[in-house]
């Protein structure tokens, strides 16, 4: 696995950082020399790398109605309530 | 549309109908005062674990085996990360990565061109997300927003088509069809109006011949079939627009003005968004042994294919009837209950697909099945048989009365005074006097034209306002002019 200098960029772009040219190229290079040395371990290993910690399977509940929290506890913490609802800030498009 | 062909997919949002949440114990209950159906886990307060119900994996494969798809036999539930108020864990449970069900089709109905195979990518279960109420026209404008999370943590189905529809009319069809499936399956009640189902629609032109893709548009905020339908049918203009005019389409998430009737640009897709999905350590993955997927597809009612084959074979339908009763559960269900009362099969479908179709069609699209008692169509078919009313009377006056207060046929019949004459004493008197007032007419009858009998029978119709008994009159007046 390795990563492109457009990745970097991208990567830049999504945490706004405005990276030059140079600064991409330098850290698509660090970023290899890291992702080399996973690869390495990787190929050494004789299973699968482990995609979940848990050993567990299947472990269900039925579908049964419990009683639901107090709307005052559900909105007791929340900073600024209205008409019943959390009132939050507008919401901003990136 | 000469030059350009539409490539369409569409991305399908359902909420099963579980009683309790995916994770949590809170009723799923629609219309609910606001944050009265909350708890710690489906607010995401810190220290909440999810447990997962079991009856929305099931409704899930359910799904997925009526869009004969591929059953994952192994399976986990990522993080679905993205900063929105309407998520309160700031993730969403997803299945980016190991969908339960894969590779399905649905073939849906075409006409006279017969069916088209509609290629399903994926089926997958998720949480649904809280509703919010932004205060302004539009979100841009909102100063602020209200959140409500009764809804956070309704289990969600997520549909996915290969991008096999080329039409908006295709489109349209396909929604109705798996609509219809899903509700035969019951693990959705799809009420477009209340959320229950939702969709999005991803489409691109390309020349007629290419098997390239063009630059796609998402549509979103679809409420209803005919705004996809009208949608879809503004964006293949708008974007073939574009493609003559030698720009590029850009590729945008755009949103549907309803009352405009227009798609507006929302928001760039240049870039596919990240959501940095990984498996959720507080949900174990699930193994779906063989035995449990058999038992699933073992509880699966007939489907809309298999009703449509046994009204066929069993009632002798037409293919077309058979197509159109199997269209909805409930219409289906409706007509196999009515001819339980009245076994004249034919006869109760043309009922239906004419008569009780029409007043159905007069309601909202999402209206369910037939707001009529099959024993009151029942009732009416044998007050015609037994000759107590004509199918005029049935059709024009009482049917409409039943639609419109719920009352019994015959309590119509009786308090409009609609009995037929069949009384022969009754009617004689008033024959008599038509063939009296109409001797020429009589004159051709017996002269061999056969066809005045319908002129006749129709003077003594309308000297008893319509209650004579037709059949009755035009044997009466036969038997008349032997003598």
């Amino acid at each position: 696995m390795s990563v492109t200098k457009q990745e970097i960029k991208r990567l830049g772009e999504m945490i706004y950082l405005d990276l030059t040219d140079g600064e991409s190229v330098r850290f698509a290079d660090l970023l290899n020399l890291v992702l080399k040395k996973a690869d390495d371990l990787l190929s050494g290993l004789k299973d699968k790398p482990l995609r979940h910690i848990s050993q567990l399977r299947n472990r269900m509940r039925e579908d049964g109605v419990g009683i639901p929290l107090p709307k005052e506890k559900v909105l007791a913490n929340a900073a600024e309530t209205q008409d019943g609802c959390f009132r939050v800030p507008r919401i901003l498009e990136d | 549309m000469h030059d350009f062909e539409a490539v369409i997919g569409l991305e399908i949002h359902v909420e099963l109908s579980t009683a309790s949440k995916i994770f949590c114990s809170c009723p799923t209950t629609f219309g609910a005062e606001v944050n009265t159906q909350c708890c710690p886990v489906c607010l995401g307060l810190p220290g909440s674990l999810p447990a997962m119900n079991r009856k929305a994996v099931e409704y899930t494969v359910k799904t997925g085996l009526a869009l004969n798809c591929r059953i994952a036999q192994h399976t986990w539930f990522d993080r679905k990360n993205y900063f929105y108020p309407d998520l309160p864990k700031a993730y969403q449970v997803s299945q980016q990565d190991a969908p339960l069900c894969t590779g399905g089709c649905l073939e849906i109905p075409m006409g006279e061109k017969g069916t088209k195979k509609v290629g399903i990518n994926r089926v997958h279960l998720e949480e649904e997300v809280g509703k919010s109420l932004h205060a302004g026209e539009t979100i841009i404008d909102a100063v602020y927003s209200l959140l409500d999370y009764n809804r956070a943590g309704i289990p969600l189905i997520e549909i996915v088509t290969e991008p096999d529809i080329r039409s908006a009319e295709e489109a349209q069809v396909f929604l109705e069809s798996l609509r219809n499936i899903v509700r035969y399956i019951e693990v959705s009640d799809c009420k477009m109006q209340e959320g229950s189902l939702r969709c999005d629609a991803n489409i691109s032109l390309r020349p007629k011949g290419s098997t390239v893709f063009g630059t796609k548009t998402e549509i979103k905020n679809l409420n209803s079939f005919r705004a996809v339908r009208r949608a879809l049918e503004y964006e293949i203009k708008r974007q073939a627009g574009v493609l003559k005019d030698g720009l590029a389409v850009e590729a945008e998430t755009r949103h549907w003005d309803e009352q405009k009737g227009i798609t507006i640009a929302m928001r760039s897709k240049e870039h596919a968004s990240y959501y940095r999905c990984f498996a959720d350590p507080n949900l174990v993955p699930l193994d779906l042994a063989a035995e449990w997927i058999g038992q699933m597809e073992a509880e699966l009612p007939e489907l809309p294919g298999a009703r449509r084959q046994r009204f066929i074979d069993g009632y002798g339908l037409p293919e077309y009837d058979a197509q159109v009763l199997t269209s909805s559960k409930e219409m289906a269900d409706f007509f196999e209950e009515v001819v339980k009362g009245y076994n004249d099969p034919k006869t109760v479908s043309n009922w239906i697909m004419t008569d009780i179709l029409r007043h159905v069609k007069d309601q909202d699209e999402e209206t369910e099945g037939i707001p009529l008692a099959p024993a009151s169509l029942v009732e009416l078919l044998q007050l015609i048989e037994q000759g107590t009313i004509n199918r005029n009377q049935a059709k024009e006056i009482v049917l409409p009365e039943m639609f419109e207060d719920g009352k019994s046929p015959r309590q119509i019949v009786k308090e409009k005074g609609l009995e037929q004459i069949s009384d022969t004493s009754q009617l004689e008197g008033v024959i008599a006097s038509v063939l009296e007032a109409n001797p020429d007419v009589v004159q051709d009858y017996l002269g061999g034209r056969e066809k005045v009998m319908g002129f006749l029978v129709g003077q003594v119709l309308k000297e008893t306002k319509g209650k004579a008994n037709p059949r009755l009159v035009n044997e009466m007046i036969r038997e008349k002019l032997k003598q």
